[in-house]
């Protein structure tokens, strides 16, 4: 009879198969537990950016919590097919930017040295350099500064978590190399 | 963006040489929260689920009730119904006036004075 049933209508088995699949998906997404197992690996990439992006402020930790709760609240909506981390830096690009809307005063804090890794010490003055440009961006475009140079997320990612056209990122990150390539001087950056 | 430039490279060890590892009691932080209930806000509006749709329905609310009073407005007054036609002779040197009365559910009414 099933059989039947699928000879007449070809496409009812597919149909039927894709509706499970659906409320498996569904019924996975409803498990926190799958959330931290996809969360685990962006955790320290997501804390990073959520810091860098809000220089470093008091408040990262709480922006950096919400977007985690609120990641596994909505986790239902979360598609499959799409990549997960892209997901959760846009919650997270949600949440800063709703930081940056009702900040009445400046929490952020200089940049700590002990933050620099040992390797890295002959270059704090450069390093310094970085942020320093990197913290007189506005605050959407130092997100797109550093989803591309911390985070590691190509221009199309980096539009599907900003919203903002890739022609656009390409344009701020163009300027931002060019702005810093000439603060950082000439021994630096040309090829 | 996706051209090798070098000095992306370079950007990318300098940005990245600055890192914060994840504090383990904000992590035990967020665990906790996520596993403890949310507490519901009593809406004032319980029929009404989102306090979003408040927004739209009251504007249509505003637009139709606009429409019901501007509606009489714009129709302008009705013309009358005829409701008789009266057509009167006078024979000014007989000293006789003739008045015809046509009713719709009269055929003619003839009253003479």
């Amino acid at each position: 009879m099933e059989n039947a049933r699928f000879a007449y209508f070809p496409n009812l088995e597919k149909i039927l198969n894709d509706a499970e699949a659906m409320e498996s998906f569904a019924k996975l997404n409803a498990d926190p537990r799958v959330f931290w197992d996809l969360a685990e690996p962006h955790k320290q990439r997501l804390y990073n950016f959520i810091q860098k992006s809000m220089s470093f402020s008091t408040e990262s930790d709480d922006v950096f919590q919400e977007t985690l709760l609120r990641g596994l609240r909505y986790f239902a909506s979360y598609h499959r097919e799409k990549s997960f981390s892209t997901w959760l830096f846009a919650i997270a690009h949600n949440e800063i930017r709703k930081h940056f809307k009702n900040l009445h005063r400046d929490m952020s804090l200089p940049l700590a040295e002990s933050l620099i890794r040992g390797a890295e010490q002959t270059n704090l003055h450069l390093v310094r350099e970085v942020y320093r440009f990197a913290d007189s961006l506005k605050p959407k475009h130092k997100e797109i500064f550093f989803l591309f140079y911390d985070s590691g997320f190509s221009v199309a990612e980096i539009s599907r978590v900003t919203g903002v056209r890739e022609g656009n990122v390409k344009f701020i990150l163009n300027r931002a190399r060019n702005s810093l390539r000439e603060r950082l001087g000439a021994n630096h950056g040309n090829p | 963006m996706e051209t090798h430039d070098p000095f992306d490279e370079e950007l990318k060890e300098l940005v990245r040489s600055v890192e914060r590892i994840v504090p383990s009691d904000l992590e035990a932080k967020v665990r906790a929260e996520a596993k403890a209930p949310r507490p519901q806000l009593k809406s004032r509006f319980p029929f009404i689920r989102r306090r979003i749709f408040i927004v739209p329905l009251s504007s249509a609310a505003a637009v139709l009730l606009a429409f019901l009073l501007l509606v009489p407005l714009f129709r302008g007054r009705q013309a009358p119904v005829i409701t008789e036609i009266r057509t009167e002779f006078e024979l000014a040197d007989k000293n006789i006036k003739i008045i015809f009365i046509q009713k719709p559910d009269f055929p003619v009414l003839l009253t003479v004075i």
